[in-house]
């Protein structure tokens, strides 16, 4: 019961996360470490952007998360159930992010999502 | 001599690589402090401080976290630059990268099931990597790719 309330937030607070930090990063602009003096520049924007910084933030719950479940479980299981933001980021790239999603990459991530379920079985 | 196109394709191809290759490193670091830290059977606040601290001073923890930290670097520029419907597909391989590396470095059982389940992933990335890799590597094709 543990694991799988684990689960839950991890997933939630990813999902949250992949949609907050791709609509923040994307209005800041390309993110590139080179050249380096406009590093501090470009850290800066990030740091005050609040779509990144809640996204950070729910990142940070979910990898908290997936430490705790890893008290409770082998990677091979934690990892792949971890994938169950797949198709929820999907369908957020398709409807929040408005980005064009062919039909074979739903197809791929049927596939995907299968294998996931499969290796997430106990 | 490779034309502009084709280096945008490959440093792209060079940042998720190493995107998905550190993520899996960084899992499997994680995976070997939390074993030596022990299972949990249950959690009580008192516990959970004690727990907190024993992760944090963990080197193996502390390693899987500095690798962390650097995906989450090369994940943002990889989706400042790339759809997220193309950067998360080829990321998933890491599922099947994680069980592999975890029964040969960390010598885990993996049940037939779990084998099976790897190689469905490993197509459907095949297959999304496949139909948009081109599409992608072109979006905004600035010359701002300088990772």
């Amino acid at each position: 019961m543990m694991t799988w309330l684990a689960l839950l937030v991890l997933v939630v607070t990813d999902c949250t996360s992949t949609i907050l930090m791709v609509k923040g990063v994307r209005d800041i602009g390309k993110f590139t470490i080179f050249p380096i003096h406009k590093l501090p520049k470009l850290i800066h924007r990030v740091v005050t952007d609040l779509r990144v910084v809640l996204g950070i933030f729910n990142m940070t719950i979910a990898f908290f998360m997936l430490i705790f479940l890893l008290l409770y479980a082998d990677i091979s299981f934690v990892w792949p159930a971890t994938a169950l933001t797949e198709p929820i980021n999907m369908l957020s790239s398709k409807f929040i992010l408005k980005e064009r999603v062919t039909r074979l990459r739903w197809f791929s991530m049927v596939f995907i999502f299968l294998g996931v379920t499969l290796i997430s079985i106990n | 001599m490779l034309i502009k196109s084709d280096q945008i394709l490959l440093k792209n191809l060079i940042l998720i690589g190493a995107l998905v290759l550190l993520q899996v490193l960084g899992n499997i670091s994680l995976s070997r402090g939390m074993r030596q830290i022990g299972k949990a059977i249950t959690v009580t606040p008192d516990k959970l401080i004690l727990l907190g601290m024993q992760t944090l001073s963990n080197p193996w923890v502390l390693l899987g976290i500095g690798i962390q930290i650097i995906c989450l670097v090369l994940y943002m520029s990889a989706i400042s630059r790339l759809d997220l419907s193309y950067v998360l597909p080829i990321m998933s391989s890491s599922y099947v990268l994680t069980t592999l590396f975890a029964w040969i470095i960390l010598e885990e059982k993996i049940a037939p099931n779990r084998w099976i389940g790897s190689l469905l992933v490993s197509i459907g990335v095949m297959l999304a990597g496949l139909t948009s890799i081109k599409q992608s590597s072109f979006r905004g094709s600035s010359d701002d790719v300088n990772l």
